[in-house]
């Protein structure tokens, strides 16, 4: 069986990054993908968005090396090309993850933005979820 | 060059040889040795992912995780989007 399909969201990297809880459901989805049980897919304006957000906060981090999160990410995920959705318009921003994961054909979403992000799920198909909640669907799913 | 039949015996890849096969000027014996060397860390990283996959779903299935709070949450959308 092949692997779900999953976009992080930069603030799941962020969580992951900077949490003290290194049994959080970032850091659990952030390893799994490193493991190969989810399979990461990127776009490039994501792992752009990945490496301005952890250059930003490298200095709050826990890790030696913040930045080689970023590459480890990029180094395990698929590089898709984004679909060009228009639906947050309060922040485009926010359109290239749905795009990103559109184009990769993801199964998952997960992100921390409930303002605009989380109210979606589903969206087209792509469940938009909090971290914890993405590991409670996998749960039995080995 | 060693015979394929000498590495062979080893259960080598045949992408590893051709890979090997890129390390030139090297005598047969030294060759075959770093073959087999690779081949024992390429088994050992395999072995250490599943391990790590085996591990995860162990986690995942058994809801060995904890969510973060709805202040942390906030906190890290907030990051993301630019602010403190």
């Amino acid at each position: 069986m092949s692997a779900p399909r999953l976009v992080l969201d930069a603030s799941v990297v962020l969580a992951a990054l900077l949490t003290p809880n290194r049994r959080s459901a970032s850091c659990l989805l952030v390893e799994a993908v490193g493991a190969g049980t989810l399979q990461l897919v990127v776009s490039a304006p994501v792992v752009a968005e990945y490496r301005r957000t952890v250059e930003e906060h490298a200095a709050e981090s826990h890790l030696e090396d913040p930045l080689g999160l970023v590459l480890d990410l990029a180094a395990a995920a698929e590089l898709v090309e984004p679909v060009e959705v228009r639906v947050v318009r309060a922040d485009p921003s926010d359109d290239v993850y749905l795009g990103t994961a559109l184009g990769g054909q993801a199964d998952y979403l997960a992100t921390f933005d409930r303002r605009h992000l989380l109210p979606l799920d589903p969206f087209k198909g792509v469940r938009v979820l909090t971290p914890g909640d993405v590991l409670r669907q996998l749960r039995g799913r080995g | 060059m060693p015979q394929p039949r000498t590495v062979q015996t080893f259960r080598v890849s045949r992408d590893l040889l051709r890979r090997a096969a890129k390390l030139d000027g090297l005598r047969p014996a030294e060759w075959v040795r770093l073959v087999i060397e690779r081949a024992a860390r390429e088994r050992v990283a395999q072995a250490e992912q599943q391990e790590a996959r085996a591990r995860i779903r162990r986690r995942i299935d058994a809801g060995d995780f904890h969510d973060e709070t709805p202040a942390e949450a906030a906190r890290y959308d907030r990051l993301r989007h630019g602010g403190r």
